[in-house]
């Protein structure tokens, strides 16, 4: 959405609408034919300003969805499709997001592939988005998980229409409510940027290191359960 | 300046001079100047493509093309002395 062809666009409509009903009640056809012309242009602007998308954005979108299909490769090629856990490091300087199929110690994960204590895994380095979250969302007092989450996620990157937050015996239980579309079409690959941002988000919040115990998508919504170690 | 901006520009001044050119022959007929305004807004997004790869224009292009039809309809109907 760009606002200020948007902007433009309303204030040409208005205007014109004006017009254009001074121009039936004075009987003034050129008034309103004029009115009805510059309508077209202001309807123009509104529709131009409600789904107008950046090119670099788009090239952005389809890079990403080319390196989403490299690093599921990676995934399947490494047998870490079927069964997988989600780790993810908390260190100052850099997270990484590590699918291993067991247990494995966050100090001895390095980013790549490699092995520790006889556990494969697949570490993904996360660090432009950890640089936004500390200049952009810093946790201040009296803010909790839910008010960080739901900034991040509904009011700016609008991945969801709300988030519930449920803790029970040490456990968050965090509930994406009503996906937006293209965030529902993120979801249908193992590795993708959903599974991996949110629990990065928690990691940051705690600056601990989270594993994810659970996911389910139920209709729209996504469940994930995080356990904070 | 942003491409967009500037195909937006050259829009508004295309429509801006056809709408002084029929104020100043003193074309009076509201549905002339609607029409051919539709007219140039689909001229000239097919003609520069910019506009149409970077703003999703179906559902405009669908309802100027209806209005668009009503007028040519009804002064068809006028001319036959249909209504």
């Amino acid at each position: 959405m760009e606002y200020r062809y948007l902007l433009a666009g309303i204030n040409i409509s208005l205007v014109s609408i004006v017009f254009i009903v001074f121009g039936i009640f004075s009987g003034n056809s050129i008034v309103l034919g004029v009115s009805l012309s510059t309508l077209v242009l202001g309807i123009l602007l509104v529709t131009i300003g409600l789904t107008y998308i950046p090119p670099l954005r788009e090239l952005l979108k389809t890079y990403s969805n080319d390196l989403t299909i490299f690093a599921n490769k990676l995934l399947e090629d490494s047998g870490l499709v079927s069964s997988h856990e989600i780790r993810i490091c908390y260190n100052k300087d850099i997270i990484q997001a590590v699918f291993a199929n067991g247990a494995i110690d966050c100090r001895k994960v390095l980013p790549g592939i490699g092995v520790a204590d006889n556990v494969s895994y697949i570490s993904f380095p996360i660090k432009d988005l950890v640089s936004v979250l500390e200049t952009e969302y810093s946790i201040g007092e009296g803010v909790d998980l839910r008010d960080y989450l739901r900034d991040i996620l509904v009011n700016r990157y609008i991945v969801s229409r709300d988030i519930i937050i449920n803790r029970e015996n040490g456990v968050f239980k965090i509930k994406l409510w009503s996906l937006s579309r293209d965030a529902i079409d993120l979801l249908n690959k193992p590795f993708n940027p959903i599974r991996i941002i949110v629990p990065v988000f928690v990691s940051k919040f705690f600056e601990k290191n989270i594993t994810v115990m659970d996911e389910e998508i139920v209709g729209n919504n996504y469940i994930i359960k995080i356990k904070v170690m | 300046m942003e491409i967009m901006d500037r195909e937006i520009i050259v829009y508004a001044i295309l429509s801006t001079i056809v709408i002084i050119s029929f104020i100043l022959i003193g074309e009076t007929r509201p549905d002339v100047y609607l029409s051919i305004s539709i007219l140039i807004y689909f001229i000239y997004t097919s003609i520069s493509r910019n506009i149409r790869l970077r703003a999703k224009l179906t559902i405009l292009d669908i309802s100027l093309l209806t209005v668009f039809s009503i007028i040519v309809i009804y002064r068809i109907l006028t001319i036959l002395e249909w209504i």
